[in-house]
This record gives structure tokens, sequence and C-alpha cells, in this order.
């Protein structure tokens, strides 16, 4: 597994919650190293770039960069392409937590698709999905579905596995529990296994959701007609490399926010992870 | 049910486990006991004796090699609503509230929510657990989440009542006091208990009878009579007939004062 779920800390409402002003505050001194780091960064990379004069179609300037950003949002083509990747991103990882969910449930429910499916899933984990875009490009075509194929197939692998091991990793004294009051397998899975799995499945999506964004980009480098990956190609092709830069900014905050709307579920969905398990043993 | 009929009839329940390489493992022999609705048995021994998997028989949880039990006068082979059990562990759901762990059962058995759930709330009242119904387990001490495994063995309202050693996790203060309840809770509600400890005192502070197990394999060593009045309370620890049934118990156990290889504990 890519991760442990339990290695992840996730703070509880027991406490008042101090005020929104506070809290922005606080997250950023509690950064403020990394942002000092930042700006420094940024002002050398800055100053380089006009001090040794160097072409703006090899590295430009991050003011360069931001200028292109701001133009780019500006004339709208910016916008147009993100909706584009922001769609491949969200509908492939659709598809991938559906089967992903689908999958899981064959696997507990029935012994055999453990015994012959889920071996094959995790042979197949080691195969570099990227590596597979130009053969789906082929067989779907330059449009939107042989986006989301990549995006699933790429997202697919993080959420099963995650899923599985997180419904088999309830104790077997609460499966008992519930077995001495007659419960069905369905019943156990329901009010058990996957309540029990949500922090499995809560890491699994966020490691599923920065893969869905390389997905994305992978599946329209090989060919598309919009997207901010097509944006990319273009742009290089016009050696307009401050607006790959814009880009990239674009695509790093598409993948904070998307990180950030996770790590909120997260903690609202698992405000009980690793708390009242083990309670009376740890004394 | 059949009127009359004793609530639980144990009648020669073997268990032998198939160990590696072939051996087999005789973990109860030969257990054979009757049970009066209302009486309050505890089974105490060694570890090793038995006592847990005679209760996961009792549970349904795992099927006896040989041997039938009745319960009410019917047969009993897999896991029923006549019986409640409450585990070492509390074994809560930390993701649900505390009224909502004492539901689960209500949920599984598909009983009527509405009503069951002041059943659980008067039950949770009765347990001192009534302010918080809407907490989580991890912001209960362990003494209290296992007062919340207890409310959800009872909701259902099963008429025999397993308890595997519900105390043996807790610090002996908070033991004492939850034995304390025990006994109030257990007259008040009428039920027929198993109780399963490896505690001589607890045995027989809460017992009408002690069945006392030896290990190896683990079957009955004998019955220890616990005529002390009720109610009971810790006090009686320290009057002379409890020192008596305490050392019948022990004799059973062939723990004597000479070479004693376990000593009396809790209460």
């Amino acid at each position: 597994m890519r991760s442990d779920p339990t290695t992840r800390t996730i703070a509880v409402g027991d406490r008042e919650k101090p005020g929104a002003m506070i809290r922005a505050w606080n997250w950023v001194r509690g950064r403020s190293g990394a942002i000092v780091l930042l700006v420094i960064l940024l002002a050398i990379w800055e100053a380089a770039v006009r001090i040794f004069n160097i072409p703006s179609y090899l590295l430009p300037a991050p003011s360069d960069a931001i200028v292109a950003l701001v133009n780019g949002l500006g004339s709208g083509i910016l916008l147009t392409h993100t909706w584009v990747t922001l769609l491949e991103i969200m509908g492939g990882f659709a598809i991938a937590v559906l089967t992903a969910f689908v999958l899981a449930f064959a696997v507990t429910k029935w012994r055999w698709v453990e015994k012959s499916v889920l071996p094959l899933v995790f042979a197949l984990q080691s195969v570099p999905k990227v590596a597979l875009a130009p053969l789906i490009l082929t067989w779907f075509g330059f449009g939107i579905t042989s986006k989301l194929v990549t995006v699933a197939l790429v997202a697919f692998f993080p959420l099963v596995v995650n899923l599985i091991a997180g419904i088999q990793s309830a104790d077997s004294d609460r499966v008992d529990m519930f077995k001495a009051l007659g419960a069905s397998e369905w019943t156990i899975f329901r009010k058990l296994r996957l309540p029990n799995a949500t922090p499995y499945i809560m890491a699994g999506l966020d490691i599923a959701i920065v893969f869905c964004i390389i997905g994305a980009i992978v599946a329209e480098f090989v060919g598309a007609q919009a997207g901010l990956g097509y944006l990319i190609q273009a742009s290089a092709i016009n050696l307009d490399v401050s607006m790959t830069f814009a880009i990239l900014i674009i695509l790093s905050a598409l993948g904070l926010v998307l990180h950030a709307i996770l790590t909120v579920i997260s903690r609202r969905v698992v405000f009980w992870q690793g708390k009242g398990l083990e309670a009376i043993t740890e004394r | 049910m059949t009127m009359g009929a004793p609530a639980i009839e144990l009648h020669e329940i073997s268990k032998t486990y198939a160990a590696s390489k072939g051996v087999a493992v005789d973990a109860v022999v030969d257990f054979s006991l009757t049970v009066a609705p209302g009486e309050f048995i505890t089974l105490v021994g060694p570890s090793g004796c038995g006592k847990s998997t005679m209760l996961k028989i009792l549970g349904g949880l795992i099927n006896a090699t040989r041997g039938s039990m009745r319960l009410h006068g019917e047969e009993h082979t897999g896991p029923t609503p006549e019986i409640g059990i409450v585990y070492q562990q509390p074994l809560l759901l930390p993701w649900r509230t505390v009224l909502d762990n004492v539901m689960v059962p209500v949920e599984v058995l598909k009983l009527p929510k509405e009503q069951m759930r002041a059943e659980a709330r008067k039950l949770l009242e009765v347990l001192g657990l009534a302010d918080f119904a809407k907490s989580y387990p991890h912001q209960l001490s362990g003494g209290m989440q296992q007062r919340v495994g207890i409310a959800r063995a009872l909701v259902y309202d099963p008429a025999i009542l397993l308890m595997d050693e519900p105390f043996g996790a807790l610090d002996a203060m908070t033991r004492d006091q939850m034995t304390v309840e025990l006994m109030r809770v257990s007259s008040r509600f009428g039920k027929t208990v198993v109780f399963v400890t490896h505690s001589i005192s607890e045995a027989v502070l809460l017992a009408d009878r002690v069945v006392v197990m030896t290990p190896r394999p683990g079957r009955i060593a004998g019955l220890v009579e616990v005529d002390l009045p009720r109610p009971r309370d810790l006090s009686v620890v320290n009057t002379e007939r409890f020192g008596q049934l305490a050392e019948q118990v022990r004799s059973l156990l062939h723990l004597d004062a000479s070479g004693a290889s376990m000593a009396p504990e809790g209460a």
C-alpha cells in the first residue's frame, strides 16, 4: 500500500474552534519558514533572469509568468481549457471510485472473486498506467472518452488497494459481535466493514486525485483538442514558455484545492480515527 | 419457550480443536450444566481452562464438537436474540454515538427503531449514561465504554446475558464500582447471567453458583453454591462466610495456601 492512513492524525472538534481569521493567521504562521523560502527563491529567480538576460523562451521571470497568467485568465483561454481538464479529472475520478467500490464489494462477497480477480489487480498495479495512454488514444479517439479512461485507470489502483485493505481491516472481535446477533454478510459490510474502512478510503481518494491530474495531462499530451495539457504543448511549440509556467501555476493550484477539499471532508468523516477503538487497553 | 423449563441446559458439551501437525486439543470436555431462569452463574478458572470457548459455544459463535444445548427447553444451535453478550472489550463502533452504538442490535435484528430508541435511552439512564447519549466512545472512560457495551447487550431484552470477563481490562477501582453496578442492574432486569472471570472474589461476590473449571482439558472441577444474602455490597467480602466460600473455590482449583499459583484478585 502506498500510504498508511493510520499515521495521519486528524484533529477532533472537542474544543471550541477559533475564528476563521485566527485560523488563517495560525496557518500562515505555521508555514512561515516555507513561505519565506519561497519568496527568497522567487526573488533569486527573478534577479537571475534579469541580471543574466536570459531569453524568455528559455526561462521567463516569475513576473512574466504572472503576467501571462493574468492575460490568459482575462482572455478566457485559460479558464476554457481548465474547465475541460477539470471535467476529465472529475469524470475519470468518479468512474474509478464507482468501479473500485463495486470490485471491493465483489471481493468481500464472493471468495472466488478474491481468489481470481484480486491477484490480477495487484499484478497489474505495477504496470505504469500512463504508458498505456497512446494505446487508449488509439482505441477511444481524440475526444474526452480517452481522457476519462486514462484518468480512471490511473486513479483506480490506489483506490481499490486502499479500499480492500480498509474493508479487510475490520477486527474479528467486532465481526463476531455482529455474527452473534445473526447479522448477514451484507449487514456486516454496511454497518462495520465500510465505515471502518473510511480512513483508508479517504487516504486512497487523496492519492487518487493527484494521480487523476497526472493522468489527464498525460492523456492530453498524447492527443487532444483542448485542455491544459494540450495548451502546454501548444505554448511549447510557440516558444511561449511564460504561458507554460502560467499553466503550471494553475495545475498546482488545482491540485492544492482538490487536496484541501478532500482534507476537509476527511476531517468530518473520520474524526474518530485512532480513537476509541482500543481505548480501554491504552489506559 | 417452554414454561418452567431451565433457562440453559448444557449436556456433555465438548470442543476439540484440530491443532497443527494433526494433534487434537481438547478445549472443553463433557461440560454439563443446568441454569435456572434468573440465576447468576459465574464461570471461574485459570486462563486456558476453556471458559471463553464455553461462552462462545453458548453464544452460538462456534459449534461444539459433541453435546447438545437447550435454551428454555428448545434446541439451541446458532446465534439467537435470546442471548445478549458483553465482551471483554466494549467493542464499540467509534464512528457512532453512544446511543447509536446501543442501537446496533436493534438495527441488525430489524426491531422497531423509534420504540427501541426510547428503550435505549432508558437503559442509558439506568446505567448512568443519560448525559452521554450523543457523545462518541473516544470521549468516554473505559468503565463508561463498558457500560455502553452492557446497554447494547440489554437493549433487545434477551433473557440470557453472557459476560466474558467484562471488567478484566478495567482498573481495580472502576472494576469494584462496575461489579456493584452489575449486581444492581442484573437484579433489576432479572436476567439469567453466565459471567466468566478469573477472579475468585469476583466470582463469589456475584454468583448464585460458582462453576469452577480446570484446564487442559477444560472441565468442571466442581460447583460452589453461594448462600450469601442479597442484595450484596462490597462489604460482604469481609465476612467469614465469604472467606469460606472463596476457600472452597480455591481448593477446587487446587490453589491451597501452599504453592498457590493464582493469587486472589479484584474486589
